[in-house]
């Protein structure tokens, strides 16, 4: 190890370029990281879709609708083991949800019964959406399906199902 | 381990060699945040909505597989459950069923053709697969619903 002349400050200057290549490097990651996951999933639609086939899963077995859903005696929350509590304080005044059930003749298409549970105006929402062929961020987001089956006496019927989720607030 | 720098010229070297990579640094960073913006509106939700049939099988659409297991009842007469079905029907069935959803039907790589299976019959108990194309792209496999 022979005497060596070193230049001290060009050294200094070294070590304080250093720390401020680790701060963009680390400043780059973290706002990669937080631009990517602060972005909020909007998962109402998908919601709505499942509500919608829990209701026809539960309604009709092995091709034949229960009987009891036709003639208007079914609590299809019960029944379906729905829960319409959110639990939430944010939506502790308002309901949420909202499911359209049309029990129409398949032949006829003449319309037998129509079920409604939860926020009924959130129908017209729907339409307002379905109309402008738009998705309105701010408005509940809508789920339309429509199902084929017999009862045990062979009437044929055509079931649609229309449900919407809200909660605007989480997801947009 | 240390260099000994002598002259100016060295200095003007080093301070070249760590400006360059400075830019490159700082470059790569910026991409690596772009890319960050661009991937994150990508997220997107798939899910496997369907009934579970035999052997844990999953149909996308529960609407259809419930459909369908409602025409087969119906084809069947619900009682004559050997009855030779003509999934030929399927095709109007369908479409008078989907027509306000916007779903359209057309047969797809059954047997090798393209048409509806002619000789086609279903036993009670059994079940099978038809494929079809819906939307005219995605291909779905029908099953029948597990009896329950």
């Amino acid at each position: 190890m022979g005497l060596m002349k070193i230049n001290k400050r060009g050294y200094q200057l070294l070590s304080a370029y250093w720390f401020v290549i680790l701060a963009i490097i680390a400043g780059a990651i973290i706002s990669g990281a937080l631009l990517f996951y602060s972005n909020v999933a909007d998962v109402r639609g998908s919601e709505a879709d499942i509500l919608s086939g829990k209701i026809i899963d539960c309604v009709i077995k092995g091709g034949i609708v229960n009987q009891e859903f036709v003639d208007g005696n079914f609590d299809i929350l019960q029944e379906c083991k729905i829960n319409f509590e959110e639990g939430l304080p944010e939506f502790a005044d308002e309901e949420q949800y909202y499911i359209q059930l049309k029990i129409l003749n398949f032949d006829t298409g003449v319309e037998i019964r129509k079920q409604e549970i939860g926020r009924i105006d959130f129908e017209q929402k729907c339409l307002d959406q379905e109309l402008k062929g738009k998705i309105e961020k701010t408005f509940p987001q809508c789920k339309r399906k429509s199902v084929y089956s017999i009862d045990s006496q062979g009437s044929k019927y055509l079931i649609k199902v229309l449900t919407a989720v809200r909660k605007t607030e989480k997801n947009v | 381990m240390y260099k000994i720098l002598k002259g100016k010229k060295g200095v003007i070297g080093e301070t070249l060699t760590w400006t360059v990579a400075t830019v490159i640094i700082v470059v790569l960073c910026v991409l690596f945040i772009l890319a960050a913006i661009l991937i994150r509106g990508t997220k997107k939700f798939d899910f496997d909505i369907g009934i579970n049939f035999h052997e844990g099988l999953v149909d996308k659409d529960i609407s259809i597989a419930k459909s369908f297991s409602g025409f087969l009842m119906t084809e069947n007469n619900y009682q004559d459950l050997e009855t030779d079905i003509d999934l030929c029907l399927y095709e109007d069935f369908f479409n008078k069923v989907y027509k306000e959803d916007g779903k359209t039907f057309s047969w797809q790589l059954i047997k090798g053709g393209d048409s509806c299976p002619k000789d086609f019959s279903y036993k009670q108990g059994t079940f099978f697969d038809v494929s079809y194309k819906l939307n005219n792209k995605e291909i779905i496999t029908l099953k029948r619903e597990k009896d329950t």
